[in-house]
């Protein structure tokens, strides 16, 4: 079963071809990170506009790469959210209009439930994983522990209470002047730097709950690099970049094992753009070794936002014959129980 | 054979199938601001059924391609171009002043004469544009823009121009000054007629094969953080 999926959910205008929800046959991602790097951040309506221009042609070039035409596919996919509504709407216009024209069924697909989705994909180096297991999505807009069952279904055990770690790895990499985006640069950076050095708050560590907090940690960097500057001193970037991923790895990993160790799932799945941190790797598969777990990532390249992963969430749905109609909404703020139960909230 | 048009650049979702004559064959003009996204593909296809067409029946697909609201514009201009993708089928841009000058000539039962379409830009200002009709025939006589509403209004004056403007506070400012206006709400009825029309002109660019990928929309400005942008690169910074 062959599914076309778009995502435009933010800054990527992406398009792929995916068989059975496992084998990607085809993937373009036209990335505007070097336009939105001049503005230091997404710029919304530079996105969307980018989005119109690129929508039909990444579509074209991933059918083309799959040797595809319409009528090999059996249904085509599109994120509904949550993202940036002018963004989204560029996307399911796209996607609905396709349906309208080539008779295919719709399926409207969560953002996070492609992150998580991902890891189901085939590569070279990493089997697809089945569902059931755990999952820890960490991106710069979510940072939450699902269980998902054989039906690839969602239950929310925790998530962050402010800021998603991929927040404040970027907010922490403004505070230090660093390149946008900055999440990958302190990761960089954080492997020369003394992870010792300052000890940033872990937030929620202690709390029994499978939550996070993360804003304590950003303000804590903030007033360490005050104090540092009022002493007339030179940052050490690459000191306060280490004790800052520690910090956050440390949180992200033991909130893990709590999950995994509560509800006894075996396998562990990490996605979201946070997964493709280094450093977070590394500990997750260290703790994974000390509790016997089976823990996955997708690659970095399917880490971050692409549609292959939304045409795997969708292979579930389309299983099922779940589908949408093209009166599809697009929703800025979409919860994975709302896309699940198919109550979609009021526009 | 058969033409779909299709604009969503305004508070109004103008949708038409007709035939090649550009008579047509059924339509549809909704005023659900903000609503364009979830209507425009299940309405278009209700319009297909309706006229006992197939979307595989359409040889033309005509679109408004603003400009107007950013978001609304960018759902018609999607559409299309996916449909023209998917179909393979050529598609037309008709900017939507345009598309408005002419439905407010064809409301006026008008072939001869000057009209103006503005579309409210805040501030006492208007996007638009200003028309001569010749046998039918709608030719712009400046490059559609922003400026004062009196500005507008003076040239309106000068070329005994009638007006149809989109916003209500634009019809208010209008009142206010003592120009006769007409309100977009009531002309847009005719705008699906308008659009097949101007669509099978020849007088708008075509996007045909490759090409329908080329197809953006029509944005007054560029963005904010574009142009400031641009501001910095001039000062040399
Ligand atoms: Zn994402």
């Amino acid at each position: 079963m062959n599914i076309l999926a778009i995502e435009t959910s933010c800054d990527e205008t992406s398009a792929a071809v995916v068989a059975d929800g496992a084998r990607v046959l085809g993937q373009v991602t036209a990335s505007q990170m070097e336009i939105h790097r001049q503005f230091g951040g997404v710029v919304p309506e530079v996105a969307s506009r980018r989005h119109v221009e690129a929508i039909t042609r990444v579509v074209d070039t991933a059918l083309g790469q799959a040797g595809l035409g319409f009528s090999d596919l059996a249904a085509i996919a599109v994120t509904m959210g949550p993202g940036l509504l002018g963004a989204l709407l560029v996307g399911v216009a796209a996607a609905k209009a396709y349906s309208l024209a080539t008779g295919l069924p719709m399926i409207g697909v969560h953002h996070i439930a492609g992150h998580v989705a991902a890891a189901m994909l085939e590569e070279p180096d990493r089997p697809a994983v089945r569902p059931p297991f755990l999952c820890l999505v960490a991106s710069g807009g979510h940072t939450e522990l699902y269980e998902v069952d054989a039906s690839f279904r969602f239950k929310r055990l925790g998530g962050t209470r402010d800021d998603a770690a991929g927040e404040a790895y970027d907010k922490v990499a403004r505070l230090l002047g660093l390149a946008y985006p900055g999440g990958p640069e302190v990761d960089r950076l954080a492997r020369q730097g003394d992870p010792a050095r300052f000890s940033f708050p872990r937030g929620l560590l202690d709390d029994p709950s499978l939550d996070f907090s993360f804003s304590g940690m950003k303000t804590a960097v903030l007033v360490a690099l005050d104090k540092i500057k009022r002493q007339g001193q030179d940052v050490p970037v690459e000191d306060v970049c280490a004790s800052f991923q520690a910090a956050v790895i440390e949180v992200l990993v033991e909130k893990t094992r709590r999950a995994a160790r509560v509800t006894g799932h075996r396998t562990v799945v990490v996605a979201g753009g946070v997964a493709a941190n280094r450093g977070l790797r590394a500990a997750m598969r260290a703790m994974a070794d000390e509790e016997g777990l089976q823990v996955h990532f997708p690659s970095p390249g399917l880490c971050t936002d692409n549609a292959a992963m939304i045409a795997a969430a969708a292979y579930a749905r389309a299983r099922e014959g779940r589908f949408d109609t093209l009166e599809l909404g697009a929703y800025a703020d979409l919860t994975l129980d709302e896309w699940q139960s198919g109550r979609y909230p009021a526009e | 054979m058969s033409v779909i048009a299709m604009d969503t650049a305004t508070d109004v979702l103008a949708l038409a199938v007709a035939d090649e004559d550009g008579r047509l064959m059924s339509s549809l003009v909704e005023f659900l601001p903000r609503a364009h996204s979830r209507l425009l593909q299940p309405s278009l296809g209700h319009l297909l059924a309706g006229a006992r067409m197939n979307i595989h029946d359409v040889k033309l697909c005509v679109t408004g391609v603003g400009p107007g609201s950013y978001t609304g514009v960018r759902i018609a201009v999607a559409a299309a171009k996916a449909i023209g993708h998917a179909c393979g089928i050529p598609i037309v841009s008709v900017p939507t002043v345009d598309g408005m000058a002419m439905a407010l000539a064809c409301a006026e039962g008008q072939r001869f004469g000057a009209f103006m379409a503005l579309i409210d830009a805040r501030r006492d200002r208007a996007f638009g544009c200003w028309y001569r009709l010749e046998d039918g025939r709608l030719r712009a006589q400046c490059e559609p823009t922003v400026q004062a509403l009196a500005d507008w209004f003076a040239i309106a004056d000068r070329e005994r121009a009638s007006i149809v403007a989109s916003g209500r506070r634009l019809g208010d400012s209008a009142e206010a000054q003592g120009v006769r206006v007409r309100s977009w709400n009531e002309i847009a009825p005719m705008m699906p007629t308008a659009l097949v029309r101007l669509g099978l002109s020849g007088s708008y660019e075509r996007f045909e094969g490759e090409r329908v990928h080329d197809l953006a929309p029509l944005y007054v400005l560029p963005t904010e953080a574009e142009a400031k942008l641009g501001a910095k690169g001039e000062g040399g910074e």
